[in-house]
């Protein structure tokens, strides 16, 4: 048994991981491979311990410099376009993608960054405590709301379609009115919003005008309940989604 | 056709346009008949964007036909000397200051356009050309400016400025009453400097021998395009070509003197921006295109038809 522990944990010792996005530093975290984690992107604010690692990316490139001098052996990244990705490939580094489209993607992604690194057995057991934890919201889940997401005030922005967040949504027990619309983020007409009549306004709580929106959505649509959320918490596809998940229900419940 | 008749032409398409911008949106409404919910959208969504679409575009048009006679070159509007650039700049380096204030945004973009036209106004003393080849070597400057502070702004912001460098009419920081007052305002010193214009358009000499004093009618009219250019990219963000399109557009229809081309200017370049405002906001219903696409997409046509036929 410590036999085959040893021999496991020395044969990934030396890899040396770059996280390109925020959901991957924060899978890998979630899987209990924060240790080989050496590099990450200008974005990756979570657990603390990402802030201590030096930056060598941003949304759109990677710093291959300073990305090489870590001499990484594996990179994970959102979007396999991302400028200087091929360089690190080309000096032997291993690229994995990881862009969840919905919740399946997120298990079926920390399954497999688990195998990569190593740390199967914690994702196995990370992705049953997570799908255990859904299914207790899904059961709770019994009214159900017409919902407006409002990623962004000025220009008024929305997801809409299938997006990632409209099923985040659905399963917090929302309904996205823009969900007929087949673009995923796009600037939305205020006009729009008033016609489709939403019970409930979701509002992104970092913006620090909380109540300005508020009073912004009372003028329009007086009767709709507008609630606000951490962002991070429900439009990131990480781990933290089912917590997200589990906060936006509980505030969508109290409404009558 | 005689003058009366060009003016009536003027003011059905104005009427026409009020209507198509009052009634098309997300979705049609009768801007005689609207009740409800209806009401609420025409009367407070609606007409404020009217107002908003119908004075910047006029606005931009009348600085572009100074700015013409100013330099003496059918080629100079507000954006070709750079004045949009350094308001871009401005407002993009108040996001970067304080980021998520439109208000402070709006006023960066004020502060932007007077030391972009201040600059151009340096080279004012020697001569037409030398001042349009400074305003489009300024213009590149901008932009790479520009391009720089994109590269560092934080990604959050990168919509709202994106927005407004192809102009925003969904709502304004200025009051409505105060851009309607600044369209007012332009339109009579208009007025008034019609007949020095005209003489201008013929040569410094010639307007030097009709008792004008050229330098200080140069200087006057330079600081009220920048003052109205200024006002106008505040209010919606950067809308090319109105400036360009609008005067010449005007001039062939009611030749060059400037007691009709002005008003007319005024009054068109209201009209095409509520054309594609209109447009902007149905085609990809209840999503949004910015507004400087449509104006490039109007106008361009429409002036290269006219410039054949003209030929």
């Amino acid at each position: 048994m410590l036999l085959t522990c040893l021999s496991v944990g020395s044969a990934w010792a030396g890899e040396r991981i770059l996280a390109l996005s925020p959901h991957a530093c924060e899978m890998l975290y979630a899987i209990g491979a924060g240790d080989e984690v050496v590099g990450v992107s200008e974005y990756c604010d979570f657990p603390d311990a990402v802030k201590n690692r030096p930056v060598i990316a941003n949304y759109s490139r990677l710093y291959h410099e300073a990305a090489l001098r870590l001499k990484p052996t594996l990179l994970i990244a959102s979007n396999a376009s991302l400028k200087g990705l091929e360089t690190a490939r080309q000096h032997g580094a291993l690229i994995v993608v990881t862009h969840p489209e919905n919740l399946q993607d997120i298990f079926d992604d920390l399954h497999r960054l688990g195998e990569q690194t190593g740390h199967a057995s914690q994702a196995t057991l990370l992705v049953g405590q997570l799908q255990t934890r859904l299914a207790e919201i899904k059961a709770k889940t019994d009214t159900r709301h017409r919902v407006f997401f409002e990623v962004w005030s000025d220009p008024l922005m929305t997801e809409a379609g299938n997006s990632f967040i409209t099923q985040v949504l659905d399963a917090a027990g929302g309904d996205n009115v823009f969900s007929g619309n087949n673009v995923e983020t796009m600037r939305v007409n205020i006009e729009a919003v008033i016609r489709a009549k939403p019970a409930v306004i979701i509002i992104p709580n970092r913006s620090g005008n909380i109540e300005s929106r508020k009073a912004f959505w009372k003028q329009w649509l007086p009767t709709a309940y507008v609630i606000a959320i951490n962002p991070d918490l429900i439009s990131r596809p990480s781990p933290r989604i089912v917590e997200g998940i589990a906060q936006l229900q509980q505030q969508l419940d109290q409404i009558p | 056709m005689n003058q009366s008749v060009k003016w009536t032409m003027v003011l059905v398409m104005l009427i026409v346009a009020a209507l198509l911008c009052l009634g098309l949106g997300e979705q049609w409404i009768n801007p005689f008949a609207a009740n409800g919910q209806d009401a609420v959208i025409l009367w407070e969504l609606r007409w404020p964007r009217l107002f908003i679409a119908f004075t910047v575009g006029g606005l931009l048009a009348l600085a572009g036909a100074w700015f013409q006679v100013l330099l003496g070159n059918p080629l100079a509007e507000p954006y070709v000397l750079g004045v949009a650039g350094s308001a871009s700049v401005g407002a993009v380096t108040a996001l970067m200051i304080y980021p998520e204030s439109a208000l402070l945004m709006s006023v960066g973009a004020f502060v932007g356009a007077w030391i972009g036209i201040s600059i151009v106004m340096a080279f004012a003393h020697l001569g037409s050309g030398r001042m349009l080849l400074a305003g489009v070597v300024l213009a590149a400057f901008w932009s790479a400016l520009l391009a720089l502070l994109l590269a560092l702004l934080p990604r959050s912001e990168l919509g709202l400025a994106f927005a407004w460098m192809m102009g925003d009419l969904s709502h304004s920081d200025l009051p409505i009453p105060l851009l309607l007052l600044t369209w007012g305002l332009a339109l009579v010193c208009g007025f008034f400097l019609s007949r020095s214009l005209d003489a201008l358009l013929l040569g410094e000499r010639h307007a030097e021998a009709l008792g004008i004093e050229v330098k200080r009618l140069r200087n006057r009219l330079l600081l009220l395009a920048s003052a109205v250019t200024a006002i106008a990219v505040t209010a919606a963000g950067t809308i090319g070509f109105v400036g360009l399109v609008i005067p010449h557009l005007m001039r062939l229809l009611f030749g060059s003197l400037h007691r009709a081309v002005l008003p007319a200017s005024a009054i068109g370049g209201g009209i095409l921006l509520m054309l594609a405002d209109s447009v902007a906001r149905t085609i990809v219903a209840p999503s949004e295109l910015p507004v400087g696409v449509l104006t490039a997409m109007i106008g361009v046509p429409v002036f290269l038809f006219l410039l054949l036929r003209r030929s």
